[in-house]
């Protein structure tokens, strides 16, 4: 039960790891999300030089799971998340394979050598930095001369449509400050402002910063199959008040459906390091 | 030299037709009684943005635990909060 006073150290890492168990469940999978993810992971591709890659917030495995066959032998691979649950599911998963390692770590404490990665890539995981700065820099210490990155994560214009609709229910559950609270938990940044951070640590001759807009349409069971991705900001409203909040927020999303079903659009920053 | 609740109000406005993301109001009109939230001109995002341009502006930090969310969103209700704040 939720305390309306309750602080978590950092709740999205804490909520991620309550709900790790529900984090493959189908309607997440299946959903728009899912779908972004599968289309990033797709994209990935493992050179053959590659002798150390890195998944940065590694949820489950599911990414490492698809990567790891497809590797030549003698590619270490290793996967760190913060979120103790998470991480337990990946282990579980990767058991079979002996060339897989998972760590407790995030992007601002890689718990790796300076100059050992080959390749780092992380799925829709950047967005949860604490620290844009000190996460470049670790990125940086980490990535060996001449490395590669595949950075996905949200931009500032991510779901706009179920941002303007929900809004005004949580500042009502949450009040200004919580809500403001609330939103300094994502780092969500323009494409501009993503190559500003990212120069900082890398040349710009390597380094590039696409983006893209997506809209989904889907049915409210459908898009709220992954709103396990979102509780984490919703901690702090007391639990009395969650259901009517939830309520509100699915009676507004409702209000969004067009015959095609409800849009989301996934606003996709894809940073991109390659060797010169 | 304090500022009146009309400068803050002129200045605040100013600030949110620069920078409310496009596409996210249903039109560009803005006064004193506009709901930002409401009006979609600016989302959670946009609010940290403006509470450090006026504190920037006004000198003084914007307390917000125990603000009425009514008038949070509101143009001159956000003013009004920041020029308490600055005479306490």
């Amino acid at each position: 039960m939720t305390s309306p006073t309750l602080r978590l150290a950092n709740p999205i890492v804490e909520t991620y790891s309550r709900l790790a168990e529900h984090y493959d469940d189908e309607p997440n999978l299946h959903s728009c999300w899912g779908q972004a993810t599968d289309k990033a992971l797709g994209s990935i591709h493992i050179k053959d030089d590659y002798r150390l890659i890195l998944d940065v917030g590694c949820g489950t495995g599911r990414a490492l799971a698809r990567l790891v066959p497809r590797a030549k032998s003698g590619v270490q691979f290793v996967g760190i998340d913060p979120a103790e649950n998470m991480r337990n599911l990946a282990l579980g998963r990767l058991q079979p394979f002996r060339n897989v390692q998972i760590c407790n770590g995030s992007f601002e404490h890689i718990p790796l050598e300076t100059g050992s990665v080959d390749y780092l890539f992380s799925i829709f995981a950047f967005h949860w930095t604490t620290d844009p700065d000190a996460t470049v820099r670790e990125v940086q210490r980490v990535l060996k001369p001449g490395a590669e990155m595949d950075l996905f994560f949200i931009g500032r214009d991510n779901g706009r449509e179920f941002i303007q609709k929900t809004t005004p229910i949580f500042l009502k559950y949450m009040g200004p400050a919580l809500l403001l609270e609330s939103a300094r938990m994502r780092k969500q940044f323009t494409r501009e402002a993503a190559h500003q951070l990212f120069i900082k640590g890398f040349s710009t001759s390597e380094l590039s910063v696409d983006e893209s807009y997506q809209t989904y349409y889907d049915t409210l069971e459908g898009h709220w199959g992954w709103w396990v991705r979102i509780e984490g900001h919703f901690m702090r409203i007391p639990s009395a008040r969650k259901e009517q909040c939830d309520h509100e927020v699915k009676t507004a999303l409702q209000g969004l459906a067009q015959p095609e079903g409800i849009p989301y659009t996934i606003h996709q920053l894809h940073v991109r390091l390659r060797r010169g | 030299m304090a500022m009146s609740e009309a400068q803050l109000v002129d200045l605040v406005i100013e600030w949110v037709r620069s920078n409310h993301r496009p596409g996210n109001s249903r039109n560009g009109e803005i006064s004193a009684g506009t709901d930002l939230i409401a009006s979609g001109m600016l989302d959670s995002f946009g609010f940290i943005d403006l509470i450090v341009f006026i504190e920037t502006q006004s000198g003084c930090r914007i307390e917000l635990t125990d603000v009425d969310p009514s008038e949070f969103c509101i143009v001159k209700g956000l003013c009004r909060i920041t020029l308490r704040n600055q005479q306490n």
